[in-house]
């Protein structure tokens, strides 16, 4: 197999802008969180 | 995430901001971000709207949560870069830090990549991965 047929087809995308409450309840939007720089976003399973 | 916690004012100093996001309610989160005294923000998927857009849902564990990743986006939205994590592929974060200091993230897409380029990644990827596994399956089996 090679690497560019098991390239994830978001990568290079343009992701939807989205709106979430964060643990404040203040709701934020993704393209406000970008509004000064890049974003590292970090998906984890949540609390255990 | 713990170690993002830590060195977020470095990913700061290279133009990275960081946010961390899960299914969990505001007031799971919250415990989570006092525990690890994080300095960046939590978005509370509730809904799981987010993580089965992006591909990172894992339906399989406790009614549904994220696969854990780290996604970096550019400023105009366009994704860079998606780790996804196995239990041996987690991506260490002093790592990430030290790539982002000898690759800086372009403000825009058009920056490194024509235009046209560009343009068709991003109105039909989907098109480009369809038509590549059509190709294969015609002239590779």
């Amino acid at each position: 197999m090679r690497l560019n047929e098991v390239q994830n087809p978001l990568v290079g995308a343009t992701a939807e802008d989205f709106t979430l409450p964060d643990s404040a309840g203040t709701p934020r939007v993704l393209s406000s969180l970008l509004s000064d720089g890049a974003l590292l976003l970090i998906f984890y399973r949540g609390y255990w | 995430m713990a170690e993002f916690g830590e060195l977020c004012d470095d990913f700061r100093g290279l133009g990275v901001h960081i946010a961390a996001l899960s299914v969990d309610s505001p007031e799971q989160s919250e415990r989570v971000r006092r525990q690890y005294e994080l300095p960046f923000p939590i978005l509370c998927d509730t809904e799981k709207k987010v993580v089965q857009a992006w591909g990172l849902f894992n339906a399989k564990e406790k009614g549904g949560i994220a696969v854990p990743a780290v996604v970096l986006l550019g400023r105009d939205r366009c994704i860079r870069m998606m780790m996804i994590e196995g239990v041996a592929t987690r991506v260490r974060a002093v790592d990430l830090l030290g790539f982002l200091r000898s690759h800086p993230v372009p403000a825009s897409s058009a920056d490194d990549m024509p235009s046209n380029t560009q343009r068709q990644r991003v109105i039909v990827p989907w098109l480009v991965d369809f038509g590549r596994a059509v190709w294969n399956s015609i002239f590779r089996l």
